[in-house]
């Protein structure tokens, strides 16, 4: 027993075939990482893009009427969600809020939709505490003359963050003349 | 004769070091032919999202859409030219009530006076890109799209 274990620990036939076994998959792990990291990327970029037009939609929204109805946000969130590929086919929900400020410079909500193709993910993560808005550890305030326009958008991660539900975000300030 | 003479080649081990020479450098071509595709493909799509966008702010305040045209070729990297096809541009007096995610909604713009009353465009770039190497043309197709499009309000 122990004479034919010392024979197989000599025998040196197969071992290109185990050496090459064991490149294949360290390259296979090489190109699985890098398509995962190109994934990400994507997702940023599309998601950057996505917020970005989301701010201006909202913003036009808000110019054009005070009380945007489901159907508005819906609207926009198919827009952003077919045409600029924010997932491409996946889950996704778009949050838009509008904050503005009260004569005294108190800000409150001034309007708040959310439209996807997926209901149960969670509502918005803005939050206004004595008149301060809070988003992801990040605080905003509003002046009487301007309003402020927060869009996020959750949607299921891909590849490596497969099962997260991903959080993106961006605001903009729009003038509000006091009348 | 003819069974002795294959045995024989099958025996013979000369010129061994050349066969797999031959066969891991056409391997190893292929990897590296199909990572440089893949860098140039992701190369191409980053410079299609920050050209889409910075035409899209180009056409906000401009509302030319030859003048954007200019202003987008000159921020491409010139092997981009090719694969660049015109920009186009929808736009929208309003937003309410509209299906925006509907190829043909709005209007498309038309560098005169009727461009002015718009309130939104829609500025879409596509890049179509031919790929280079057999293996990644035969396994996704022969031409790589990418269409950036980005909404954006007109600024006066």
């Amino acid at each position: 027993m122990k004479r034919m274990a010392r024979r197989f620990w000599r025998n040196t036939r197969g071992s290109s075939l185990i050496e090459m076994s064991a490149g294949v998959f360290v390259l296979m792990l090489f190109a699985i990482g890098i398509a995962q990291f190109a994934s990400l990327s994507i997702d940023i970029d599309r998601d950057g893009r996505a917020i970005r037009s989301g701010l201006d939609l909202a913003w036009q929204i808000d110019e054009e009427t005070d009380t945007p109805a489901p159907g508005d946000i819906e609207t926009m969130a198919r827009a952003l969600g077919v045409i600029s590929k924010l997932s491409q086919g996946d889950v996704y929900r778009l949050h838009v809020s509008v904050f503005d400020a009260d004569t005294t410079g108190t800000a409150r909500l001034h309007w708040q939709q959310s439209a996807g193709n997926r209901d149960d993910y969670p509502p918005s993560l803005v939050e206004l505490s004595g008149g301060t808005i809070f988003l992801d550890g990040r605080s905003f305030t509003v002046e009487d003359d301007e309003k402020l326009i927060v869009v996020e958008i959750m949607r299921d991660g891909h590849g490596m963050t497969r099962g997260e539900i991903k959080h993106r975000f961006g605001v903009a300030y729009k003038a509000d003349p006091v009348p | 004769m003819r069974g002795k003479g294959i045995k024989s080649l099958a025996r013979n081990t000369r010129g061994g070091v050349v066969l797999e020479f031959a066969l891991s450098t056409l391997l190893l071509l292929t990897v590296l032919l199909s990572t440089l595709e893949f860098g140039l493909e992701m190369f191409v799509r980053q410079s299609s999202e920050r050209a889409a966008s910075a035409a899209a702010m180009e056409y906000s305040t401009r509302r030319s859409v030859s003048e954007t045209q200019a202003a987008l070729r000159d921020s491409l990297p010139v092997m981009m030219y090719r694969c660049s096809e015109p920009l186009e541009v929808r736009l929208f007096d309003t937003i309410l009530g509209i299906e925006l995610a509907a190829q043909d909604a709005g209007r498309a713009a038309r560098d005169d006076a009727s461009d002015a009353s718009a309130v939104m465009a829609r500025v879409s770039y596509t890049c179509r890109w031919d790929r280079l190497t057999p293996l990644v043309r035969g396994l996704l197709g022969p031409v790589f799209e990418h269409e950036v499009v980005v909404y954006t309000r007109m600024r006066d």
